[in-house]
């Protein structure tokens, strides 16, 4: 076995130790006790939770680094192996019947295999060799957070992805992987113990399966994505509200709060676990233990977006919290890009893509979940009610995002709800998990799926193992990696290149700026796009001409858009200094002062200004104009605009202008890009010179 | 006298049975399931299932590739599934006699599904109580989804008895495991239904006479399009290798020419015609 295949084993082996470790001296401290097939998975949840805190706080003193979590190990390994020897065995479940669990174990088995080679091949996925992994690249960069670093993705909660830092710290991106499929191996488990501790071992058994050879429970859980510790977590959850409810054990509320808490900032959907908690328990006392145990982990994060951004729940929420960084607009074009369906055009389409095809929804669940609506007739069991109410409550992001991930949440619940019904039909749990486990397994799915399905193809061990080398495997299914020897070559760390789309950037080891992922990214966008036609050239003028005399500030109301803004005296054109730097008057056509909702533009400058003639430019200017006259008062000026259209200027040059200014002077743009089908032939025109191209993505330089 | 009833009402199944045997032995292709054997038996099944040609018709075609491995290629073997299904109907039909309703009701399955597996197995169904009536019931609809009507029926009838649900689910399960996955994913030219045998089209009689003309000579075929898969189901039920590429058009240089009636061509002389076909070289 090589070194590297041995670094990325340890790197995730001793995450996953740290965590157990962790959790089994929590466990301790709060005198809570499991039978024995649930105490492993509890410690490793709970231990993930109090590694992922404590790497948050390295990360704020930028200590975070190989060292440091060497030594959290070597204190909490031999402390829970001591604490173990010491604590009394507890009881296993009752026994179930043999088939039932061989049959999970050669299912659980195979699968496994499956997965574990996947998660120990190059990353290649795209979140997870993209924003996931390149924040903790970032953060391995520095020690700790990078506050320079302003895109949407940085801003959202990472609690998985302190637990990548520490793996990655020893084994790279695979490591990282390697520590998500420790959860995607916890949630059968977790699912199988719920079955054996409410008395239907086999549902469990059954549910487990269902869950875990999903296929996109699958491929998520075996890439660097947060998804599936967020499933499992939220299963712990639920899992621990029930004991809870039986009225057990009053520690576990701190436990369950611990876990919500992590949930949370593992990823921000998760905040509805805390009213579901809430909801379930219903007395203020245990409300407000569980409340203090969640905020220790949900504070962290919202304290370092509120100090770092000016918003606690960046990069959403702008509209309450506005910032420089990102903006309400283009949270809420990002966000509507996110809830709309792309290629559906009736409703019921959806459970097909969601279960079978998977091409338009980014994956599928296996066939077996269009007998979800089975499950409903678990509502005649008290168990079943609660795990619909569940499944229900934890589907409800899937709202927001249309991708099948949304709706992993749900999949435990509707997996037990759907056993628990077929539970008294013989042969009925067997045939469907055999049914699921042949139709998901990747050369099957295969063969009916769509083409387009986010899915695992094939078990890559000779990648895995790195007797294929790991250059070929990624350039192989990451084409822009063959443009990485240039973008080295050319280009200096810290060095900003600008790309319309998000890329795996995570091994790229330079600033990428893509357009939609902050304000910043947004103006280079915009130029570029006017600049090329994709957005409407700014070919009206507005010009409204008066004699009042000095001004010392304006305001623009009722317009899309304003390119540019440009005062005259007498037919010379003065220059207007406003107090804030503002896009609409950067002496550029190429940008443009974009208002959100019910926002105007207001500015003003220092000294009084004499003009007679105000022109506005832009795509289709029609704005309302208000002047701050020399007394200190808002009026509109008398007398009609007029209105006309000018011919279409050449902006590319403006646009490049635009972006050097902002420090961008490389970029990564696809032949298929929106509007830049044409820019490798036109490079001379934009100002650019191409350095290199591979399968019709463009690097190019700004002169 | 109940004894000999009985005995005669057996008899005439034998009888009827005995027929749609020899029946099924004897009768040449027809098109369309010469069509269905080129399309779903003959490939393999995961490149039935990859070019989505499936549709509904996957145990059907599961069955057909079993009994057709099993007793080699011939129109019987290629018919076994049928066969199977109208021995279930018979026995289902002695097992329901003396109840009237039940034997109305199975008899009219036969007539709303005029598939002879599903409807075997709709009365396999109907004869059946428990989880095997669940089996038989999803398996019909399996083998013909408007098998589903009668099952429905079926179930109604029988929810409120014990194992009721059971049953039911059974019947959704068995179902959806054939059916699911192949309709979801499948093109719409996928969805029709397995042909049933129509009257003989002698086309066996034509290719003995071309075997015995042509000998054991290389030729080449060129046919007209419909009448290619019929070639295309003997070449592969004689193994005839002498038999080169079939052309599925009728024009160009070849030994011979299986045309429609219709196309007849003077300067071809013509070895065999039938109402079906005309062969000529």
């Amino acid at each position: 076995m090589s070194r590297e295949v041995l670094s990325i084993l340890f790197g995730a082996g001793f995450t996953v130790a740290v965590c157990r470790s962790l959790g089994t001296l929590l466990h301790a401290r709060l005198g809570v006790t499991f039978h024995r097939y649930e105490t492993g998975v509890f410690e490793f949840l709970s231990g993930s939770a109090l590694l992922s805190l404590l790497t948050f706080f390295l990360c704020v003193i930028h200590q975070a680094r190989a060292g440091a979590f060497l030594a959290i190990g070597a204190v909490s390994i031999p402390a829970a192996l001591w604490t173990a020897r010491r604590s009394v065995r507890t009881k296993p479940f009752p026994d179930t019947d043999r088939f039932s669990k061989l049959l999970f174990a050669l299912i659980f088995t195979a699968f496994f295999i499956v997965y574990f080679f996947n998660a120990l091949a190059p990353e290649v996925s795209p979140d997870g060799s993209g924003y996931h992994l390149s924040n903790v690249v970032h953060f391995w960069r520095v020690n700790g957070f990078d506050w320079s670093q302003h895109n949407m993705y940085a801003y959202l909660s990472q609690g998985a992805e302190m637990l990548f830092l520490v793996a990655f710290s020893f084994g790279g991106h695979s490591a990282a992987a390697m520590v998500h499929l420790a959860f995607l191996f916890t949630l059968p488990l977790l699912i199988a113990s719920y079955g054996f501790r409410f008395g239907f071992p086999r549902v469990g058994l059954f549910a487990g399966i269902l869950a875990f050879a999903s296929p996109l429970v699958g491929l998520d859980g075996s890439s660097a994505y947060n998804d599936i510790a967020l499933v499992t977590l939220i299963f712990a959850v639920f899992y621990l509200l029930q004991l809870i409810d039986e009225g057990k054990r009053a520690n576990l509320l701190i436990l369950c709060g611990l876990l919500i808490g992590y949930a949370f900032a593992t990823k921000y959907t998760a905040w509805i676990l805390l009213p579901f908690a809430l909801l379930s328990i219903r007395r203020w006392q245990c409300s407000l233990i569980l409340t203090s145990a969640a905020l220790i982990s949900i504070l962290p994060w919202t304290l370092r977006n509120w100090i770092w951004l000016g918003n606690p729940a960046a990069p959403f929420l702008n509209r309450w919290f506005p910032n420089p960084y990102f903006s309400y607009a283009t949270e809420q074009a990002f966000l509507s890009g996110l809830w709309h369906y792309e290629g559906i055009n009736h409703w019921w389409q959806i459970p097909l893509e969601v279960t079978v095809n998977g091409g338009l929804v980014s994956g599928s669940l296996g066939a077996v979940f269009l007998l979800a609506p089975l499950g409903l007739l678990a509502l005649r069991h008290a168990h079943g009610r609660k795990l619909l109410v569940a499944a229900v409550f934890f589907s409800l992001p899937a709202i927001l995002n249309t991708g099948t991930r949304f709706l992993l949440p749900a999949v435990p619940f509707v997996s037990l709800a759907m056993g628990i019904v077929l539970a008294d039909t013989r042969g009925a749990l067997p045939v469907l998990a055999l049914f699921h486990a042949f139709t998901c397994w990747p050369s099957v799915l295969s063969l009916y799926c769509a083409d387009a399905s986010w899915r695992l193809h094939n078990i890559p061990i000779r990648a895995a193992l790195r007797l294929q080398p790991e250059a070929e495997f990624l350039r192989a299914r990451i084409p822009d990696l063959e443009l990485l020897p240039a973008i080295q070559q050319s280009t200096s760390p810290g060095d900003k290149i600008f790309s319309f789309t998000v890329r795996a950037d995570s091994y790229f080891d330079r600033d990428l700026i893509v357009g939609y992922e902050s304000t910043f990214g947004n103006i280079a966008q915009d130029a570029l796009w006017t600049a090329s036609g994709a957005l409407a050239p700014p070919t009206s003028k507005q010009t409204q001409r008066f004699t009042e005399g000095p001004i010392r500030g304006i305001q623009v109301r009722e317009s899309d858009s304003v390119a540019e803004v440009q005062f005259f005296d007498r037919g010379r054109e003065v220059f207007f200094l406003p107090n804030e730097p503002n896009l609409a008057f950067d002496q550029n056509l190429a940008t443009r002062w974009i208002p959100s909702s019910h926002e105007f533009l207001q500015v003003e400058c220092a000294q009084p200004l004499t003009v007679d003639e105000i022109v506005f430019r832009g795509a289709a200017v029609q704005a309302r104009l208000e002047v701050l006259g020399s007394d200190g008062k808002w009026a509109a000026p008398p007398g009609l605009p007029e209105y006309s259209t000018e011919p279409t200027p050449d902006l590319r040059k403006e646009a490049t202008r635009q972006l050097k200014k902002m420090g961008i002077r490389f970029l990564l743009v696809n032949s298929t890009d929106y509007g830049m089908e044409r820019i490798a032939e036109q490079s001379q025109s934009w100002g650019m010179t191409q350095l290199a191209e591979a399968h019709g993505t463009h690097f190019l330089r700004i002169d | 006298m109940e004894r000999i009833f009985s005995a005669l009402i057996k008899l005439s199944l034998l009888g009827i049975f005995s027929f749609t045997l020899y029946r099924d032995a004897t009768r040449s292709i027809t098109r369309e399931e010469a069509i269905a054997f080129e399309r779903l038996v003959h490939p393999s099944l995961r490149d039935v299932i990859a070019e989505r040609e499936v549709g509904t018709q996957l145990l059907r075609t599961m069955l057909t590739k079993r009994t057709v491995g099993l007793a080699r290629l011939s129109e019987f073997s290629f018919r076994l599934p049928d066969l199977l299904g109208e021995a279930l109907f018979l026995c289902a039909m002695y097992r329901v006699g003396r109840n009237r309703p039940g034997l109305i009701l199975v008899a009219a399955t036969s007539l709303i599904v005029p598939d002879r597996l599903a409807y075997g197995l709709i009365a396999a169904a109907f004869a059946t109580e428990g989880e095997i009536s669940g089996v038989a019931g999803g398996l019909a609809i399996a083998a013909n989804p408007w098998s589903a009507i009668p099952i429905v029926i079926l179930w109604v009838t029988r929810f409120r008895q014990p194992k009721g649900e059971s049953t039911i689910l059974i019947s959704i399960l068995i179902a959806f495991i054939f059916l699911a996955i192949p309709v979801i994913s499948g093109h719409p030219d996928s969805l029709r239904t397995w042909p049933t045998p129509a009257a003989d089209n002698r086309s066996r009689d034509a290719v003995h006479a071309l075997r015995g003309d042509a000998g054991a000579r290389h030729i080449r075929i060129g046919g007209s399009p419909e009448l290619y898969p019929i070639l295309n189901f003997y070449r592969a039920r004689y193994r005839l290798s002498t038999w080169e590429n079939l052309y599925p058009e009728a024009k160009g240089p070849f030994d011979y020419y299986v045309l429609t009636p219709a196309a007849d061509d003077p300067e071809l002389h013509t070895i065999y015609r039938n109402s079906m076909m005309t062969i000529a070289k």
